[in-house]
């Protein structure tokens, strides 16, 4: 089994609709969707949810205002700016904590007690593709690294069960936290990106990430025909970088009215852009499979 | 006034609009990027200025050998999993580590201090009245949130030594501080929108973009922050505007403006041109948005 990770860098490049696309074509697969922040690829797939489990990101801090004597060593203590002083009693921001544990430990009257923040949930869920792990982080929540993880491992857990060929994983913009959890470990990483001075700085970005973790690539242009030039540009770096080149996605008002009405583009449409999404997930499963090369 | 420009979903002109109100805003302007896992505003400027690059580090724990007696205490208090003991030796997992210092003030033996770690960059660039101040976190670095800090607390220094009021503080001046703010809706933008006067929220009328601008609206709601809305490619998506308007009403957030779906600016973006000078007709509806945001912050009261 084996697993491909969808990244870009950037946000808004086509991700999720490139994922969803996929997903309408491939076969054996389970699908995790590991943009835990802001998810979106349920909404394209329309799970009928199995099971929901609560996802715990640590503990947060709460000060007893009448135990607490206002000696201020919990707020010079904390590196988060997470603890402000109220009418001579410390008063911890949940949001801004980090659940370290340093003002408990500091404070000399115990007055700081810390419980588990309930920051989101996990889904095991079906769809119309397939099989789908998907998560919703709370507002304001931390530790999207962690919640990243357990999708992931939910996911292979998935695949291991109903023997599933592939995952195919739904990733995080950015190039921290998130993607570095979701990208550890797979056998391939397909950069989704566009033709813009934005998705190209970013893009190399991820690609260094992809690079860091010795994990092979593919790059599939976005909306090309904004900036022919640069798209150019950008097949040239795959090659410099030996990143296999899958193709392009002209830039297509049918694209915007697909994901606007939930529509899975290559079961609507017969297409130029259909037979690139079908090409693109042959071609990722002989190079993640390992008979690709570039 | 400072405004932190935050959407949910990424890619639906973040970047754009805070450049747009950067171009529009009167006097001294300070542009924070705290995107910080992919910084684009320097993107969008081409006059060559000259740039200061430093560098950003944080503290981690290192332990001396020769004091630890590999009780474990550390370990056990490390809430991220940085610390372990290994043949009562400790090892540390920079990367796990978030700099709360608890571990050095467990240790029984004093056998812990703190060493800098180089996490990212900070790049300070001048171009005319607009100051502009990125955090580029070093990929494969994990710890946003210190970076935006850093990023922020330069913000406030530099607003202080144009002479004008302590920027992120609620307080009027004639600074404008506009803060980009990374997409999501976790530690990284609650970073970045901490302290912030008002809030403005860039959406897509699409399904992504209006199920992602619910979640960065209960965390300005959550923070304290008044927002508003800005509609960006308005035309492209659902035929109309319910389900936005249904999500504002929801929030109280107010639609401030919408900026029309044109060719023509998705082809300068792409070249690494901003939105003014794509197409200067937008200039009045930016003046407004800066507006309008003013009131939100309630500014008025003290001007």
């Amino acid at each position: 089994m084996k697993q491909i990770v969808v990244l870009s860098g950037k946000g808004g490049t086509g991700k999720t609709f490139v994922t969803s696309s996929l997903a309408a074509i491939a076969e054996n697969t389970v699908f995790a969707d590991c943009d835990v922040d802001a998810a979106n690829l349920h909404l394209m797939l329309s799970p009928h949810v199995r099971e929901e489990h609560r996802f715990v990101a640590g503990v947060v801090a709460r000060v007893d205002g009448d135990t607490c004597t206002g000696c201020g060593a919990c707020v010079s203590n904390c590196r988060f700016e997470a603890i402000t002083m109220r009418n001579g009693v410390a008063v911890v921001d949940p949001i801004a904590c980090e659940g370290c544990g340093v003002c408990a430990l500091v404070c000399p009257e115990a007055a700081v007690t810390l419980t588990e923040e309930e920051a989101g949930a996990w889904y095991r869920s079906d769809t119309r593709c397939g099989p789908l792990v998907h998560a919703s982080l709370n507002p304001g929540a931390e530790n999207s690294g962690k919640l990243v993880e357990q999708v992931r491992r939910a996911a292979l857990e998935e695949a291991r069960v109903s023997g599933a060929d592939w995952v195919l994983i739904d990733g995080p913009p950015g190039t921290g936290c998130a993607p570095k959890s979701a990208i550890t470990g797979t056998d391939l990483v397909l950069l989704v990106t566009e033709p813009t001075a934005s998705g190209a700085h970013d893009v190399e970005r991820v690609a260094r990430l992809a690079r860091f973790f010795s994990i092979p690539m593919a790059m599939l242009v976005n909306k090309s025909t904004l900036d022919p030039e640069r798209t150019e540009e950008l097949r040239a770096f795959a090659q410099e970088r030996g990143i296999a080149w899958l193709g392009t996605l002209p830039f297509d008002r049918k694209v915007a009215d697909a994901v606007t009405n939930l529509r899975l583009y290559p079961r609507e449409h017969d297409d130029d852009i259909s037979r690139m999404l079908r090409t693109s997930w042959a071609r990722l499963r002989e190079i993640a499979a390992g008979n690709g090369g570039t | 006034m400072t405004i932190v420009v935050a959407s949910g979903k990424g890619g639906t002109g973040k970047t754009t609009v805070a450049l747009g109100l950067a171009h529009a805003a009167p006097g001294e302007v300070i542009l924070l990027d705290c995107d910080v896992e992919a910084p684009n505003a320097h993107l969008f400027f081409h006059d060559g200025n000259v740039r200061r690059t430093e560098r950003y580090a944080v503290p981690v724990p290192r332990v001396d050998g020769s004091l630890c007696t590999g009780c474990g205490a550390c370990a056990r208090f490390c809430a991220y999993g940085a610390l372990a003991v290994v043949n009562r030796r400790v090892i540390v997992i920079d990367e796990l580590c978030h700099s709360c210092g608890g571990c050095r003030i467990v240790c029984p033996e004093g056998a812990i201090t703190e060493a800098m770690r180089e996490i990212g960059t900070v790049v300070t660039e001048r171009h005319g009245p607009l100051t502009l101040i990125t955090g580029d976190l070093d990929v494969g670095q994990t710890l946003a949130p210190p970076l935006i800090r850093e990023v922020k607390a330069r913000g406030r220094a530099s607003a202080a030594t144009a002479g004008v009021a302590e920027a992120g503080r609620g307080v009027a001046g004639p600074a404008t501080v506009i803060i980009d703010a990374p997409p999501g809706a976790t530690c990284p933008v609650v970073e970045s929108a901490r302290g912030a006067d008002v809030g403005l929220l860039v959406t897509e009328n699409t399904p992504f973009g209006i199920h992602d601008l619910e979640l960065a609206a209960t965390l300005l709601a959550d923070l304290g922050v008044p927002a508003g809305v800005v509609i960006n490619r308005a035309g492209i998506g659902f035929s109309d505007e319910s389900r936005i308007r249904a999500v504002c009403g929801r929030h109280g957030l107010p639609i401030l403006l919408r900026i029309p779906y044109s060719a023509q600016v998705a082809v300068a973006y792409a070249r690494g041109t901003d939105i003014l000078s794509a197409d200067i007709s937008l200039r009045r509806g930016f003046e407004e948005l800066l507006e309008q945001l003013r009131r939100l912050a309630g500014d008025g009261v003290c001007a």
